[in-house]
C-alpha cells in the first residue's frame, strides 16, 4: 500500500514523479466513481482504466495509441499470460506499461530493468548479508526483489528492455510465469511464495534488439506480443511533438516553441524518413536509427534552445538540418549519405518556405 | 402516393442488411421490388433465377474506340440484392434492376457498381472517428459490425436509416451521382404507378436513400427512357462467375463488406457460430503455414476473443474480436506495421504474412459457378470474330501461325497471338519469337490447337475483360502484381505488353508499371527495363503509336534511376543503370527531363570519393556522353589516376568505357594514365587487377582492341609499321576455326542440357 500513502503528495523537487503520484487525484476519482466489474486483484474495471490511459468522458489521453490495443492488453493482464510490448525505440513503451501499472495495481514503481548485467537476485530475491551470516537463511535476511514483491502483494511487475538479459536470465521466470509460484530453497521445502491475485508481468522489448538476447519460444509462449506502433497521424504527432517540446524547452527557459512551419517540416521529414515513403508515395531508403517521435521532441528541443540562445529567435529550419546529424544519423556514416541524399533529392522538389530554407541549408551536414 | 414506397438503404454484402430487405418484401408484399443494378440486364433478368452457385456477377463492359472497361455487379449469398431477389419470387413481386448501365456511369470511375460515392470520404471519417471512439471500435468495419451486424433484429431498420442520414447530410448531394438517382427516382415514380395502389420496395446503398426520394417525388410517374449507348459503343452485360477473393478485393465502405466467407457464416447461422468458424479457418490456416498454435494458444484466444467481447459491449465476439483476439494469443513477434483490418482498405504487400493469412482465411477461397445454359460472355465471342477476322482457324491438330513483326500486315495477327499467351488460353505455344522489341531476329511462329478446354479458359479469361485487349491488359496487370517482388518483371512486363499491344488503353497497367518502378530498390533490374525503354525511340518503330502511353514511365524511370545510383552502395547493376540513364537523356526532349538535375547527381558520383568504382566508372562514362566539360580528356586521365589501386582500376575502367566507350576516341589519354599506373605495380598486384582489367577492355570490340594495341606498342617504342603488324598479330585467332565451332557445339549442347532440367534461366 505504499503507493497510496504516498498518493496526493508529490514530491514538488521530483523530476519525474512515478504516474499514481502524478495523475493520484484522477485515479482516486475514477476508483469512487468505477462501477465495472473488476478481476480479482485489480484496483479498477478494464472500462476505467482504459478511460485513464487513453481518455474519454472529460479524462484527458495519457498516450497517444489505438484503444484497441490497450484492450487487447488490459485482456491479457487478467488472463495467465504475461504482456509484452514490442515496437521500434521512441514509441512510449515504458510509459504505457507504467500507466497501466498504476491503473491496475496503483503502483508502476516494481520495475526491473533489463540489461547485460542483470542477474537473477535483481528479479526475485537477494539476502542481506550480514544478517545472513549471523542468522542465516531467514525471511528477515531476504531482500525481496520487485517479482518477490509483486507475487507476494498481488500486483504488476514491469520488465523493461527484457530481450537485452541474458537468456538465462530470461529463463529465470519460464516457472513464476506458468506456475505462479516462487521457490526459495534457501529457506526449506515449505518457503514458496504464492502470486496473489492481480500479479502479473509487463515486459517492453525493443524491435531494434531483435536478436541480441532472442528470447526462448518457451517463454515466447508465456507472453502475449503486442506491437507499439509510432503514431499513426501526421496531425496528432505534430500536436505531441509541439506540446512536449514546450514543455522541454519551458524547462530550459526558452519561452516559446518553434514556429508551426518548421515543426510541421520537421515531424513530416521524421515520418518520411521513419516511413521510408515520401510524401509522394515514392520509396525513400529507410535509416537504421528509429525516428521516433520522442527523438523529434528531442530534436525540436535543441532546434528551439539553439535559436533562442545563440540568436535569439525561435529556431529556423537550417537548424533541422544541425541537429538531423546527430539525432537521425548518429554515428553512423551510411545514414548520413542516406541523410544527404534524401536532402538533395527529395526535399528539392518539395515548395513551401520551410521546405526550401531546409533545402538551402543541407550543405550544413 | 410516397407511404407506399418502401426504400431499403443497405450496405452491400453485409449479413444484417440482406436479412432487413428480405424481411421487408416478405412484410409488405410489394408489387414490383427495384433493385440497384444495371437496368439493361432486365431483359434477361430470369438468368438470375437459374441454379448457381454463389458468388456470381453481373458482368457488364463497354467498348468504344477510346477503350474499353468492365464492370461488375457482384452478388453473394449475404448480398441484400441477392435476398431480395428471392424474397421477390418467393412472394410473386416482379423483381428489376433501376440503375443506370454500367456504361453511363462515370466512365472513370470505379470498376465495381457497388463502390463509394465521391464526396463520402471526408464527411464518412468525420462521422467515424466520432462513432469510433464511442463505440471504442477501431476502424470501419469493426464499426460496422459493434453498430449494425449485432443489433437485435428489430432496431437495424432504425439505425440504418439514422446511420446513412447522418452519413449524407442535410441536402448533400454528389453531382456525378445526380444522374444515377434521378434516374432511380424515375424509376420508382414509374413502378409506383404500375403497381396500382399495392407498394413498391427499392433496395439501394444506403447514401442513395434521401436522393431517390426526392428524386422519386418530383418525377411524374412516365417510364424513364431506357438509356442507349452512343454511336460506336459496344456495350452490354453477362453474368459471370465470381470468387471470394474478388469480392475482398474491393475496399470502401459502400462496396461492402471484407471477409466474404465469414460474413456468409454470419449470414447463414449467426455471429457465434460464424466467430467459431473463424478461429477454426484461421487456426488451420496459421497451421498450414506451420505455425504452431497449440491447445492452450486457442483457449487463450477464445478467452480473450470472449473477453474483448464483454469489454466493447458486444453480444457475441465479432470479427474484430475473434481477430484482435488472435493477434494477442497467437502472434509471437512484433509486426512491421498497423494490422489492415483496423484501417480502410486492401491488403498491400507491405502488410505482415500472418496478418495476410488470417485475413486470407476469413476471405475464404470459394468460387462461383454459373448454371448450364447461361448465356455466354463476351469475351468467347470477341476471340472468336478476331480470329475470323485474321482467318486463323484452330482444329485439332495444331496449325501454325507465323510472322514477322517488321511486316506492319503482320502486325495485328501477331499481336493477337500475343494477347492469346498473355490469357494464358490453352493451346497456343510459342515456337519461335523475340523476347524483346530491340531484339535483331523479329521472326514469330506459333503452333495453335483447338484444346479441350479452350471455352472453359475463355470464360474463366473473362473475368479480365469484355474484348480481348482489354483482358490481355488485365491479365498482364495481374501477372506483373504477382511478381512484385521479382525486379525483372518490369522489363518482361514491358515487352510482353508491346508485343500484345495493350499499352495505349491501359492507364492502370500503366499505373501498376509506375508503382512497380517506385518500389524497385534493383539498380541493374531498373537499368535493363530502362534500356528496353529507352532502345524502343530507336528500334521500336513497329510500337511508335504505343510510345507515347510510355513517355511517363520512361521520366519515371530516369529519376528513379538517378535516386537508385546515388545511393548505391555496391557495383552491382551500375553499368546497365547508367547506360539506360544515358540512354534516356538521349529522348530528353520528348520525354521532359530534368537533365540539369541528372548532371548534378552524375558529377557527385563522378568526381566525390564515396561512389564505388564502376559506378563512378560509369558516372564519367554518362558525362562524357553528353559531352559534360567535366569529362574531358584530361580530367577523364586525373580520375584514373585517382582510382588508380589494382583492386579498383579495372571496375573504374568498366564502367567508364562500359558507357562511354564510343565517346573515348582513341582513348589515349586514358592508356596513357593506365600505362603509368602499372609502371609502379609489383607482378602480384598487375596480377590480381588483370581480370577486372580484362573486363573493362572488353567494352571495345576487336577492331578497337586492334587499334588500342596500335597506341600501346607505339608507346613502348614500336616503330609505326611494327606496331601495325605486331597489333594485328596480337589480334589474330589462334585456334583453328575448326576448334572453335566444335567448342561453340558443345556450349549449345551443355546449354540444350540445362535447359531440359530447367537450368536455363539466366536472364
Amino acid at each position: 500500500m505504499a503507493a497510496q500513502r504516498q498518493a496526493g503528495s508529490v514530491d514538488p523537487q521530483a523530476q519525474r514523479p512515478p504516474a499514481e503520484q502524478l495523475y493520484a487525484d484522477e485515479l482516486a476519482a475514477l476508483r469512487r466513481a468505477d462501477k465495472g466489474p473488476r478481476p480479482p486483484g485489480w484496483g479498477l474495471s478494464l472500462q476505467a482504466v482504459r478511460r485513464f490511459v487513453v481518455g474519454g468522458d472529460g479524462a484527458p489521453a495519457k498516450i497517444v495509441c489505438a484503444p484497441a490495443l490497450i484492450e487487447r492488453a488490459m485482456v491479457t493482464l487478467a488472463t495467465t499470460r504475461a504482456l509484452l510490448l514490442i515496437g521500434e525505440p521512441g514509441t512510449a513503451k515504458s510509459l504505457l506499461s507504467e500507466l497501466l501499472a498504476a491503473a491496475i495495481s496503483g503502483e508502476s514503481t516494481l520495475v526491473i530493468q533489463g540489461g547485460a548485467a542483470l542477474t537473477e537476485d535483481q528479479i526475485k530475491y537477494g539476502w542481506n548479508y550480514a544478517l545472513l551470516v549471523s542468522e542465516g537463511p531467514s525471511h528477515r535476511a531476504l531482500v525481496p526483489a520487485p517479482l518477490y514483491r509483486g507475487m507476494s502483494e498481488g500486483r504488476l511487475v514491469r520488465f523493461e528492455e527484457i530481450t537485452r538479459c541474458p537468456a538465462e536470465v530470461q529463463d529465470s521466470l519460464l516457472s513464476v510465469l506458468s506456475d505462479r509460484v516462487l521457490a526459495i530453497p534457501e529457506l526449506g521445502d515449505a518457503a514458496m511464495v504464492f502470486a496473489r491475485d492481480g500479479f502479473n508481468l509487463i515486459g517492453t522489448a525493443n524491435t531494434r534488439d531483435r536478436g541480441v538476447n532472442e528470447m526462448s519460444a518457451a517463454l515466447k509462449r508465456r507472453f502475449n506480443f503486442e506491437t507499439v506502433f509510432p503514431i499513426r497521424d501526421a496531425a496528432e504527432e505534430l500536436e505531441l511533438v509541439k506540446r512536449e517540446s514546450t514543455k522541454l524547452l519551458a524547462r530550459s527557459g526558452v519561452p516559446h516553441p518553434p514556429e508551426q512551419d518548421v515543426l510541421e517540416v520537421l515531424v513530416a521529414v521524421f515520418r518520411e524518413l521513419r516511413e521510408a515513403v515520401g510524401e509522394d508515395g515514392v520509396a525513400v531508403e529507410r535509416l537504421t536509427s528509429a525516428m521516433s517521435t520522442a527523438e523529434a521532441v528531442s530534436v525540436a528541443h535543441s532546434i528551439g534552445v539553439r535559436g533562442h540562445f545563440l540568436r535569439g529567435d525561435r529556431g529556423r529550419p537550417e537548424d533541422i538540418v544541425e541537429c538531423l546529424a546527430g539525432a537521425a544519423a548518429k554515428d553512423n556514416a551510411e545514414d548520413l549519405a542516406k541523410l544527404r541524399r534524401y536532402l538533395d533529392q527529395r526535399v528539392a522538389r518539395r515548395t513551401g518556405e520551410a521546405w526550401r530554407a531546409l533545402y538551402a541549408a543541407r550543405h550544413l551536414i | 402516393m410516397a407511404d407506399r414506397l418502401v426504400i431499403v438503404g443497405v450496405r452491400h454484402h453485409s449479413p444484417a442488411s440482406a436479412r432487413l430487405a428480405h424481411q421487408t418484401i416478405v412484410e409488405t408484399r410489394p408489387a414490383i421490388v427495384l433493385i440497384e443494378g444495371p437496368s439493361d440486364f432486365n431483359d434477361h433478368f430470369d438468368d438470375l433465377r437459374l441454379a448457381h452457385q454463389l458468388p456470381i456477377a453481373i458482368f457488364s463492359y463497354c467498348a468504344d474506340a477510346s477503350g474499353a472497361r468492365a464492370f461488375y455487379t457482384p452478388f453473394a449469398a449475404s448480398s441484400p440484392e441477392w435476398r431480395a431477389m428471392q424474397a421477390s419470387w418467393r412472394t410473386g413481386a416482379k423483381p428489376m434492376f433501376c440503375d443506370l448501365p454500367a456504361w453511363r456511369i462515370d466512365q472513370r470511375g470505379p470498376a465495381n457498381r457497388y463502390a463509394d460515392p465521391h464526396n463520402l470520404h471526408a464527411r464518412y471519417q468525420t462521422l467515424h472517428a466520432a462513432l469510433e471512439t464511442k463505440f471504442s471500435a477501431e476502424g470501419q468495419d469493426a464499426l460496422w459490425d459493434a453498430v449494425v451486424e449485432q443489433a437485435p433484429p428489430d432496431k437495424v431498420a432504425p439505425i440504418l436509416e439514422a446511420y446513412f442520414d447522418a452519413l449524407r447530410g442535410e441536402g448533400e448531394h454528389d453531382p456525378r451521382e445526380v444522374e444515377r438517382e434521378q434516374y432511380m427516382g424515375a424509376m420508382a415514380a414509374w413502378a409506383l404507378a404500375e403497381a396500382g395502389d399495392r407498394p413498391v420496395v427499392l433496395i439501394c446503398g444506403g447514401w442513395h436513400v434521401a436522393g431517390i426520394r426526392a428524386a422519386a417525388g418530383a418525377a411524374d410517374g412516365s417510364p424513364p427512357p431506357p438509356p442507349a449507348p452512343p454511336e460506336g459503343m459496344r456495350a452490354a452485360s453477362y453474368l459471370t462467375p465470381y470468387s471470394y477473393p474478388r469480392l475482398a478485393s474491393f475496399a470502401g465502405y459502400a462496396a461492402g463488406m471484407p471477409s466474404p466467407a465469414y460474413y456468409e457464416r454470419v449470414h447463414a447461422e449467426g455471429l457465434d457460430a460464424a466467430a467459431d468458424w473463424a478461429m477454426g479457418a484461421i487456426g488451420d490456416a496459421l497451421r498450414a503455414r506451420g505455425l504452431p498454435v497449440s491447445t492452450a494458444d486457442k483457449l487463450v484466444w477464445r478467452t480473450t476473443a470472449l473477453a474483448l467481447a464483454r469489454l466493447r459491449g458486444h453480444r457475441a465476439p465479432l470479427r474484430a474480436d475473434v481477430l484482435d483476439a488472435a493477434l494477442s494469443a497467437l502472434v509471437k513477434d512484433a509486426l512491421e506495421r498497423p494490422v489492415a483490418w483496423t484501417r480502410p482498405g486492401v491488403l498491400s504487400r507491405s502488410d505482415d504474412d500472418i496478418v495476410v493469412a488470417m485475413l486470407r482465411a476469413l476471405s475464404g477461397s470459394d468460387e462461383g459457378r454459373l448454371a448450364p445454359g447461361v448465356r455466354q460472355p463476351p469475351l468467347v465471342a470477341d476471340i472468336q470474330a478476331r480470329l475470323d477476322a485474321q482467318g486463323i482457324e484452330p482444329g485439332r491438330r495444331s496449325t501454325l501461325v507465323e510472322g514477322d513483326w517488321r511486316a506492319p500486315e503482320d502486325r495485328p495477327r501477331l499481336q493477337l497471338m500475343r494477347q492469346l499467351l498473355l490469357l494464358n488460353l490453352p493451346g497456343v505455344k510459342p515456337v519461335s519469337g523475340p523476347a524483346h522489341a530491340d531484339d535483331v531476329d523479329l521472326r514469330e511462329q506459333y503452333e495453335f490447337a483447338r484444346h479441350p478446354d479452350w471455352l472453359g479458359a475463355v470464360i474463366e479469361a473473362s473475368r479480365f475483360g469484355g474484348d480481348l485487349p482489354m483482358a490481355a491488359a488485365a491479365a498482364l496487370d495481374a501477372w506483373l502484381t504477382d511478381r512484385r517482388d521479382d525486379p525483372a518483371a518490369l522489363a518482361q512486363a514491358l515487352s510482353r505488353g508491346l508485343f500484345a499491344g495493350v499499352f495505349m488503353n491501359s492507364p492502370l497497367l500503366i499505373d501498376d508499371l509506375s508503382e512497380a518502378v517506385a518500389g524497385t530498390h534493383d539498380l541493374g533490374a531498373l537499368g535493363g527495363a530502362g534500356r528496353r525503354l529507352a532502345g524502343l525511340f530507336r528500334y521500336g518503330e513497329a510500337f511508335a503509336a504505343q510510345m507515347q502511353s510510355l513517355n511517363g514511365l520512361c521520366a519515371q524511370v530516369f529519376q528513379r534511376l538517378l535516386w537508385l545510383c546515388e545511393g548505391a552502395g555496391a557495383d552491382a547493376g551500375a553499368i546497365a543503370a547508367v547506360l539506360a540513364a544515358r540512354d534516356l537523356a538521349r529522348e530528353s526532349q520528348a520525354l521532359g527531363l530534368d537533365l540539369a538535375a541528372a548532371q548534378d547527381v552524375f558529377l557527385r558520383l563522378a568526381l566525390g570519393d564515396s561512389a564505388a568504382p564502376t559506378l563512378a566508372g560509369a558516372a564519367l562514362g554518362y558525362l562524357a556522353a553528353r559531352g559534360a566539360p567535366a569529362a574531358r580528356s584530361d580530367a577523364i586521365a586525373e580520375r584514373i589516376l585517382r582510382f588508380g589501386a589494382p583492386d579498383r582500376l579495372g571496375d573504374f575502367l568498366g564502367g567508364l568505357f562500359g558507357v562511354a566507350r564510343e565517346h573515348m576516341g582513341e582513348a589515349e589519354g586514358a592508356l596513357r594514365a593506365v600505362d603509368r599506373l602499372f609502371g609502379e605495380w609489383s607482378d602480384s598486384e598487375f596480377l590480381s587487377a588483370l581480370p577486372a582489367l580484362r573486363g573493362a577492355f572488353a567494352w571495345f570490340p576487336p577492331r578497337e582492341r586492334e587499334r588500342l594495341a596500335r597506341v600501346v606498342l607505339q608507346q613502348s617504342g614500336y616503330a609505326p609499321a611494327l606496331a601495325d603488324a605486331a597489333a594485328i598479330d596480337w589480334m589474330r585467332q589462334r585456334a583453328p576455326i575448326s576448334d572453335q565451332a566444335a567448342a561453340m557445339a558443345a556450349e549449345q549442347a551443355a546449354l540444350a542440357r540445362l535447359a531440359r532440367y530447367g537450368l536455363d534461366d539466366f536472364d
